[in-house]
């Protein structure tokens, strides 16, 4: 086989699709939809008005208490956005601080010590405006709501209100109503209802002597089960064998990547399919069999298309990458250690080995049958089969993630359908050497075949110009090959 | 003695029950111009081919420029297909480019050679357009410029003036004759023997599969059955003229239009008119064409059967 001619025929492949507009479209869909995402958010955000409201408490004993709670809210939301800014400029250290100061002293302390660390990225961090800004009324009364509402009487400050939420004692029962003619605004609802509520289960647990706190503390800090691998290496302090989430990180890791392999081959498959019909359409392969081999444009075709696929894919390749980086730096030490610790080079190069392998097996497949079809619609019908094949290993990646043990995943890695998800979805486990010797030898000699008899058909449905019955395809056994 | 471009010995090739191409053996020598005529059917795109090595013969082989198609022919073939194709979305010279450098040119040499050559053949204003964009007698002339752009050794070129007009019908032969001009081998075939007889030193007629005739135009007129159209004021013409023809037709008013046995001329015809005494007020021997000849070789029953099959 010549490299140049297969260099070349790939290259006119590629070129020909990244010069459409679809391409395009496909390319920069996921960006195009992330930044539409966000802006989207970020326009309803700035677009949400700040709404006024009031409490009228007759009980005397909840205002005070809600007006705390939706400060803590909002410190509570400033504190979040003030460590995620601080997770890429301080050390663990800071960082601990960093949050001690903020449980302690509240938000305004914590920027504080950001801008100590890196005034910089405090000055840049978004001011939040508050979107409810609760209003104090000298001498509300139940029949000044309705005036309140319609703008007939307005705060000191010439401020209509939104909503006002009314407490009443009902024979010690208090009695709440948040009045507002703004649909879809909940207003003070949900911070009313978490005092009301802290204040019954406080009322319900002193008539029996308990406190509140100590049956939260019992429902929570209960001596939960210890999930322990006793295979897991001992640590210094004698632990270190407790199951953890960071321990499911390589199994997600390999659903990911053989996910990852899933799409790479349906949406390869796909513009395999599109570029032979193409190319029954266009007539032109016979031309150039006159100065090529088959397998050379069939090698061609597979490896311009592998690269216009993983081009197609390089937004999300790239997202996944921000994702990752962003979960090493942001998220808890132990999960990022464990998904640095799953990237192996040994996973790195069976992923990159049963990666080539199964996409030339399902490309290879695909082509043979695109080559036979004379429409799109020949060419739907012809892989529907394989496209069944393909979704049924989606089963393979699932099942791998719960149970990547199983017989089911075992004998998946040895179908050559299967091989390239199942194999991959075994890794964590470490399976024994051979087995993953073995399945990689089936994959390759089942690819041999398939590369084999798709140059077979592939010849014989560039030439006849299709499937003619199923007679074609029992006969193709005596189409020589070059 | 050099070696021949390409040679054929025993090919065969069937499908199914049809054998396509029987036992045909034939060499095309260097410099020469071969058509390859037959009816449509008559297993002409099948030989080419398998001379090609596209098609695998059932038995028999193939040889170009001394060695089995493959590899060691690439770059000095180019080929135009029965089936016109070009990538549709991919511009005209881009076209050519690649077919270029799929044949070994070097990149800036490919496209540099189709910007010449589109200039050459009077197309030089499509260099950018897209090949859907272009009428189907350019796009066949891009598909020609594509075949022989890295001037290949041996052009093989299948029914090259199907689908054409006579005017571009006349371009693409004298672009043919440019080609051969340069001393390059050239093997066409086609159905309409016409071109063949404008263009060929040498042709190869082909009925059913087997090769029927394989030697020079004049050779093959040779062949010809002689046709002769007369017009006498004799009454009884019929009844002398009937003993040297093999087919008489009495077209009225005295004309008869003979094909004249094999062992009869236009001189014994002229002979027999003269002793008849009648007055001869018309005799024209007919230039016989290949279509003649080949409907000689074969048989009109045979010609005209694989036509209507096709």
């Amino acid at each position: 086989m010549n490299l140049r001619r297969i260099a070349l025929i790939a290259r006119r492949d590629f070129l020909g699709y990244v010069r459409t507009l679809g391409f395009w479209i496909t390319v920069l869909g996921p960006v195009i939809g992330i930044i539409l995402g966000t802006l989207g958010i970020s326009i309803a955000n700035s677009a949400e008005p700040t709404r006024y409201v009031s409490i009228l408490d007759e009980t005397g004993r909840y205002e005070q208490l809600i007006i705390e709670d939706v400060n803590d809210r909002q410190d509570w939301l400033e504190s979040e956005k003030i460590k995620l800014g601080a997770k890429f400029v301080m050390t663990p250290e800071q960082f601990a601080t960093l949050e001690t100061k903020l449980e302690n002293d509240g938000p305004e302390a914590g920027k504080t010590y950001l801008q100590s660390i890196s005034p910089d990225l405090a000055a840049r961090l978004p001011e939040t405006p508050p979107t409810l800004v609760i209003l104090d009324i000298e001498d509300l009364t139940s029949e000044d709501i309705k005036p309140y509402l319609s703008g007939e009487k307005t705060t000191p400050n010439g401020q209509r209100l939104d909503g006002i939420l009314e407490i009443k004692d009902n024979a010690g029962t208090p009695e709440a109503r948040f009045y507002s003619d703004r649909p879809g605004f909940e207003g003070l609802i949900n911070n009313a209802n978490r005092i009301l509520r802290r204040d019954n289960l406080d009322k319900y647990f002193g008539e029996t002597g308990l406190t509140r706190q100590g049956y939260s503390d019992a429902y929570n800090k209960y001596p939960a089960v210890t999930l322990i691998n006793p295979f897991k290496k001992v640590t210094v302090d004698g632990g270190g064998q407790t199951v953890t989430l960071a321990d499911r990180v390589p199994y997600f890791l390999a659903a990911g990547l053989s996910f990852f392999l899933w799409l790479t081959v349906f949406s390869g498959a796909y513009m395999l399919l599109m570029s032979m019909v193409e190319e029954k359409v266009n007539k032109a392969l016979e031309m150039m069999l006159a100065s090529t081999r088959f397998t050379e444009i069939l090698f061609g075709k597979l490896l311009g298309v592998a690269a216009l696929t993983v081009a197609s894919m390089l937004p999300w390749v790239i997202m996944g990458g921000i994702g990752i980086f962003l979960l090493i730096v942001l998220g808890d030490p132990a999960i990022s250690s464990a998904l640095a610790g799953s990237v192996t080079p040994g996973m790195i190069i069976t992923f990159i080995c049963f990666f080539i392998l199964g996409y030339l097996f399902y490309g290879s497949l695909f082509m043979a049958l695109g080559s036979l079809a004379e429409s799109m619609q020949d060419a739907q019908t012809l892989v529907t089969p394989v496209l069944l094949m393909l979704t049924m290993c989606l089963f393979v990646v699932s099942t791998g993630i719960s149970n990547p043990d199983s017989g089911l995943i075992k004998a998946a890695s040895f179908i050559p359908v299967s091989a390239p998800f199942a194999i991959l979805m075994r890794l964590p486990n470490d399976p024994p050497l051979w087995e993953i010797w073995l399945s990689a030898f089936i994959l390759l000699a089942s690819t041999i075949l398939v590369i084999w008899g798709a140059s077979k058909l592939f010849r014989h449905g560039i030439l006849s110009g299709g499937l003619k019955g199923l007679k074609t395809l029992i006969s193709f056994g005596r189409i020589k090959s070059s | 003695m050099s070696t021949p471009p390409l040679e054929l010995t025993d090919l065969t090739k069937r499908f199914g029950k049809k054998t396509a191409v029987d036992h045909v053996s034939m060499s095309v020598g260097e410099g020469e111009i071969v058509g390859f005529l037959g009816p449509n059917g008559a297993g002409k795109t099948s030989t080419l081919r398998m001379a090609l090595g596209i098609l695998p013969p059932d038995s028999g082989s193939a040889k170009l420029f001394g060695a089995a198609p493959g590899p060691a022919a690439f770059g000095r073939v180019g080929f135009l297909p029965e089936e016109r194709g070009l990538y549709r979305k991919s511009t005209a010279r881009g076209a050519i480019a690649h077919m270029a450098r799929l044949n070994g040119m070097k990149g800036k040499d490919a496209f540099r050679r189709a910007d010449e050559m589109m200039d050459e053949y009077g197309i030089g204003e499509a260099k950018k357009s897209k090949v859907k964009s272009l009428s189907k007698g350019m796009a066949q002339k891009v598909q020609l410029i594509a075949a022989i752009a890295h001037d290949p050794e041996l052009l093989v070129l299948d029914e090259p003036f199907s689908g054409l007009d006579p005017v571009n019908q006349k371009v693409l032969e004298d672009i043919i004759r440019g080609i051969a001009a340069r001393g390059r081998t050239i093997i066409f075939s086609t159905h309409v023997m016409e071109h063949a007889e404008r263009l060929c030193d040498r042709i190869v007629l082909m009925s059913n599969g087997a090769k029927v005739f394989d030697g020079t135009v004049d050779a093959a007129l040779a062949k010809a059955e002689t046709q002769i159209r007369l017009q006498t004021a004799a009454d009884n013409a019929a009844q002398w003229l009937s003993p040297m023809a093999k087919h008489m037709t009495d077209e009225g008013d005295g004309v008869y239009h003979l094909t004249l046995k094999d062992e009869a001329d236009s001189q014994h015809v002229l002979k027999a008119c003269i002793d008849s005494g009648a007055p001869l007020l018309r005799f024209e021997p007919e230039m016989p064409s290949l279509h003649d000849a080949f409907v000689s070789m074969v048989g009109a029953d045979v010609a005209r059967g694989e036509e209507t099959t096709a």
